[in-house]
């Protein structure tokens, strides 16, 4: 068994780039010129989001924070095909 | 021993993970239209999504936690893990086959247009 | 040093929030509109989550993402796209 204190090491690294990560899609995300792109930024943003629960949860050890991904994992599909339903039914009017 | 092992391989698989999903931000900042930047969504969400959830997995199966913390992000990870590879090619196909059809983003610097020249609009 | 970057995180998330609402106000297309409030959702969920908040957490995934801009799109169907 490994040491838990080792993970002081490995996760101000991976979160900071994920963060960095993070803070870039989110502007990309607000400025986007077109609906599709806005949409496509949101979807690589929510699995950047799922990954940065993951790690908040591992340092806080609390197992609770951790059920939000899955919903959010699911949702990413939800929402490419509810936007692409609408804008083919708009161009078919 | 295996602890080690496991431990090395999630954490070289989480910091490959996070400058994918880096490159792949910087590659949203600079292509020009849209269906160039399907490219550099592939890289952020396979290459730095689904690495990092299994990466993750591994290392937190070899960490001295009690046992429910450790089996609970197990197991979520990798749930979250599948439902990623199975949605993010999905969405991104429905959704690029919306643009194009319905004239939203138009593909701008263009050449030649072979589904137009087909009749398959 | 992981407690300063998740405190930075939604210290920017916070940020990232407070922009997002003065673009809803002043945006003219509804569909871009309604895809900005999901945005806003998610910067508040990230606040939830390093506050240690796991039921509101659940809840507000679930609502105010997934069900508010389907129902949402759903009612924009009958009506204008862009106001004026």
């Amino acid at each position: 068994m490994v040491d838990p204190s080792l993970l002081n090491y490995v996760l101000p690294v991976v979160l900071g780039v994920y963060g960095l990560a993070y803070s870039i899609y989110s502007i990309v995300v607000l400025r986007g010129p077109t609906v599709p792109d806005m949409v496509l930024a949101l979807d690589v943003m929510t699995v950047d989001l799922i990954i940065i629960y993951l790690l908040i949860a591992l340092y806080y050890e609390s197992p609770m924070l951790a059920i939000g991904a899955i919903p959010l994992a699911s949702w990413i599909l939800l929402l490419d095909f509810v936007v692409a339903k609408y804008l083919l039914e708009v161009r078919k009017k | 021993m295996i602890d080690v092992l496991l431990f090395v391989l999630g954490s070289s698989l989480m910091v490959l993970s996070a400058v994918l999903s880096l490159i792949g931000a910087v590659g949203f900042l600079r292509f020009r239209n849209f269906f160039l930047r399907l490219h550099s969504a592939t890289v952020g969400s396979i290459g730095g999504g689904v690495y990092g959830l299994v990466g993750l997995a591994l290392l937190t199966l070899s960490l001295d936690v009690p046992g429910y913390l450790k089996y609970y992000i197990f197991g979520v990870a990798i749930v979250s893990a599948a439902l990623v590879v199975f949605a993010s090619p999905t969405g991104s196909h429905i959704l690029s086959r919306a643009a194009y059809r319905s004239g939203e983003a138009a593909p701008r610097p263009l050449i030649r247009d072979k589904l137009k020249e087909a009749g398959l609009e | 040093m992981t407690p300063v970057i998740i405190l930075l995180l939604s210290a920017f998330s916070a940020v990232m929030a407070l922009i997002a609402t003065i673009k809803i106000v002043y945006e003219r297309d509804v569909l871009k509109a309604i895809i900005i409030s999901g945005v806003e959702s998610l910067f508040y969920s990230i606040i939830l989550a390093s506050f240690l908040a796991p039921d509101l957490l659940i809840a507000y995934i679930a609502v105010g993402l997934g069900l508010n801009s389907a129902i949402l799109l759903y009612a924009l169907r009958g009506g204008e796209r862009y106001e004026e």
